[in-house]
């Protein structure tokens, strides 16, 4: 998967403290945020749809707990996608309550593809640019 | 895995309401996500209570609340990139035109109230309300914040249209300046220490902003109420006083040759005569009724009756106001004394002169377009519009000195 590539070659580190699952990241929070978008299309683009919670445990398993995606960032994001034409919703009654999913758009579709293609060009730069050499552990 | 209860289901969708989630959309995202995680977890059948709470504190420290807001953030700034693009560019844009605009009107350089105008344009209608939108959108949506930012987003605005005014010899450029710096100084200043001083870690900035704002407006104020130094303001009234002098003169020196040739009436033939009794008298009817005018501006003024007014020296006057009684003249509120009557008065007189005596030089008696500074300026402008009464006086007086030098010459010319 193109996704986990991509993710391990950040290679985000989570510590967890006061066991309360409070994410500090060893990176800039920009760095994250950056990467936040281009993940969430990757994986819509992948499956037809999604809900949040889903959404959140393929990316802890994906990365095994290396990236936990918070539900601070999440819902924020998927609502502005979903006011920009990048995704729409379907509300499917579970019992008692609604779920909603995910599904992108033809527009979100391009979007996605792009997002995908610029950050793997980013980190092809980088890679010249930091001069990391495949397969070499670096942590 | 198990499934929660209806009742429990009802006791997190009440909750959610209950901690600030007004938004239906995002309170159905929250709802189905909570119940995933407690329905994931290994003992949330046995002790929903803790587990509920303990799913919670995923949330961080503001809880739900704070995933509202962001949304709310991230959809009414969705266009947070063009606005902020649009900041700097427009930003650049203002900056530049000023400062060329201060250049070419340093140079007086035609096109520099042009740079000015819309430099400031972009500054005030772009720049500023993007700069204190974008500014209050990064920091908390605390209602100081909001505050602070529009009071400092007026105040900017007041004091950058003010100068401008002031640049352009506007009216109402002192009102609107100096509203804006206390605005300033007594609203922005004592929210912004209350606020931000008090929170940031970044002292000697916000120390920096403190001492920087007192000072600018310190600068800024005595400029906007002295306006023009001393040696500039005395030598003007040296001026004034000394234009009155040379018409004295000038006056006495006309009415002498003129008695003299009259006088000589016998030796001449009587269309000459009758020549040189018409330009007197109409030089003297022109420079009584910009007498008058001068008579009207003090009266008008200072507050007096026209009997005090004549008895006015120049330099009794007050230096500045009385931009109304101008305007009036301007504008033919009085029914005998108007500037358009004064044009038509000098347009006739030098049909006159130029009929009599076409060797005389009327240049400075134009009434057309004048050149002031490099800049095409119109007669009424250059002579009336926004100046204060001692100033139109003082151009008056030129008036005068260039009606009886036309007269000085052609009475040598016809005799």
């Amino acid at each position: 998967m193109i996704i986990s590539v991509l993710l391990r070659n950040v290679k985000i580190n989570l510590l967890i403290h006061n066991n309360l699952m409070y994410l500090c990241l060893m990176y800039s929070s920009e760095l994250i945020k950056g990467t936040l978008k281009t993940v969430v299309l990757k994986l819509l683009s992948d499956t037809k749809q999604m809900y949040g919670y889903e959404i959140t445990q393929k990316v802890k398993e994906l990365t095994g707990s290396k990236i936990v995606i918070t539900e601070g960032a999440l819902y924020p994001l998927l609502h502005q996608l979903e006011a920009e034409g990048v995704v729409t919703t379907e509300s499917v009654s579970i019992g008692k309550r609604v779920r909603k999913y995910y599904t992108l758009t033809s527009s979100g579709q391009e979007r996605a593809k792009e997002k995908i293609y610029e950050f793997a060009d980013f980190i092809n730069t980088m890679n010249i640019l930091l001069d990391l050499k495949p397969g070499v552990n670096y942590v | 895995m198990f499934s929660l209860t209806e009742e429990q289901i009802a006791f997190i969708e009440n909750d959610i309401k209950v901690r600030g989630i007004t938004s239906p959309d995002l309170s159905v995202d929250l709802l189905d996500h909570i119940c995933c995680i407690i329905e994931n977890s290994s003992d949330g059948y046995r002790n929903f209570d803790s587990v509920y709470q303990e799913t919670l504190l995923l949330f961080g420290k503001k809880g739900l609340k704070e995933i509202q807001d962001e949304t709310n953030r991230l959809l009414t700034f969705k266009h947070y990139y063009i606005m902020n693009k649009t900041m700097k560019i427009s930003g650049y844009v203002s900056s530049v035109m000023i400062l060329f605009g201060a250049i070419f009107k340093f140079q007086h350089w035609p096109g520099a109230s042009m740079l000015l105008i819309v430099g400031t344009f972009f500054l005030t209608v772009l720049f500023l309300p993007l700069l204190f939108i974008l500014k209050f959108k990064s920091t908390a949506e605390s209602n100081r914040s909001v505050l602070l930012s529009i009071i400092g987003f007026v105040s900017a605005l007041l004091i950058c249209v003010g100068v401008l005014f002031r640049i352009m010899h506007w009216p109402g450029a002192r009102i609107t300046a100096i509203t804006g710096a206390v605005l300033l100084v007594l609203g922005y200043l004592p929210v912004y220490v209350l606020s931000v001083y008090k929170n940031t870690t970044d002292k000697i900035n916000a120390t920096a902003t403190v001492i920087l704002i007192i000072a600018g407006v310190g600068l800024l104020v005595p400029e906007l109420s002295t306006g023009i130094s001393r040696p500039v303001s005395d030598s003007f009234w040296r001026g004034v006083t000394e234009s009155e002098s040379s018409l004295a003169i000038i006056t006495k020196t006309n009415q002498a040759i003129y008695e003299r040739e009259a006088n000589f009436a016998s030796g001449s033939d009587s269309s000459t005569i009758a020549n040189l009794k018409l330009v007197h008298a109409k030089t003297n009817e022109l420079t009584d009724y910009i007498e008058a005018i001068k008579i009207y501006l003090i009266a008008g003024s200072e507050q007096v009756t026209e009997e005090q007014a004549k008895k006015m020296k120049i330099d009794e006057l007050r230096t500045s106001g009385g931009e109304q009684v101008v305007m009036n003249l301007l504008d033919n509120q009085n029914p005998k004394l108007s500037v358009n009557k004064l044009k038509e008065s000098i347009e006739s007189y030098k049909g006159l002169i130029m009929r009599l005596a076409p060797k005389v030089d009327l240049t400075m008696l134009e009434t057309g377009t004048l050149t002031v500074y490099g800049e095409p300026t119109t007669w009424e402008v250059a002579n009336f519009e926004q100046l204060p009464v001692p100033l139109v006086i003082f151009n008056l007086n030129r008036i005068e000195l260039a009606i009886k030098s036309s007269e000085n010459t052609a009475l040598n010319q016809l005799r």
